[in-house]
């Protein structure tokens, strides 16, 4: 069935989001190797190891996680994953 | 036709963007998620970061069975896994710009210490319904429903 859906983020502001790591990555693993990293308006504001310090230093600054910042965790690795 | 991605700082896995909804989450809202296209995985997977930075669920309420109205736990190549299961509808985007949906169910993972930096997996409960075309040499990634 098609029907009409505009997720949050959108499709084009996913594929953006994805784009802005992607520019970034190389400058963000020299200064945040193996780190989970918060951005908000395309500056980092946090960064941390763990997923749970993260959050609690995005929330510490009183922003929502899912609608204030975005989050990626930056790694030097290949990708190697088995699942 | 529906065109996923090789991320080049995730090499060698295909992404492709879904949208979401997951009413014990989400309510009526729908959100995008991109996942990684296994098909070793029996069915779709929200993984914590995604959990997080998409939907909104709280690490708390990620870490709470009781929160969730069912938990199961499965095998895979890194150990056993609680996955809280919930209803959900899936919508595709086709090149023509309309989304197609199907409704199934998500599971979602419990915090742990080994799965925050694990994509989440379209697997084949979704994967079932396409004709897949992946290019390696190309890093190009196609559904389309036969």
């Amino acid at each position: 069935m098609a029907v009409f859906i505009v997720p949050e983020p959108t499709f084009e502001e996913s594929a953006a989001i994805r784009n802005f790591w992607t520019a970034h990555h190389r400058e963000f693993l020299e200064r945040y190797p193996e780190q989970f990293v918060a951005v908000r308006e395309g500056e980092v504001i946090v960064a941390a190891s763990d997923l749970d310090d993260l959050v609690a230093k995005i929330r510490h600054l009183r922003l929502d996680p899912r609608t204030d910042v975005d989050i990626e965790f930056i790694t030097g690795g290949t990708g190697s994953l088995l699942l | 036709m529906i065109r996923g991605f090789f991320d080049p700082e995730r090499p060698p896995h295909p992404f492709v963007t879904v949208a979401v909804n997951i009413p014990a989450a989400t309510g009526e809202e729908w959100v995008s998620i991109e996942f990684l296209v296994d098909t070793g995985a029996s069915h779709t997977c929200l993984h914590p970061l995604d959990s997080v930075r998409r939907v909104g669920i709280s690490l708390g309420r990620l870490r709470d069975a009781s929160a969730w109205p069912r938990a199961i736990v499965t095998g895979g190549v890194g150990g056993a896994a609680t996955y809280f299961v919930c209803e959900a509808t899936y919508g595709f985007r086709h090149d023509d710009g309309e989304v197609e949906t199907f409704a199934g169910d998500i599971w979602i993972a419990e915090l742990s210490a080994g799965n925050q930096r694990i994509p989440s997996l379209l697997g084949w409960d979704l994967l079932k319904h396409f004709l897949m075309d992946v290019d390696g040499p190309a890093q190009e990634l196609t559904l389309r429903r036969p």
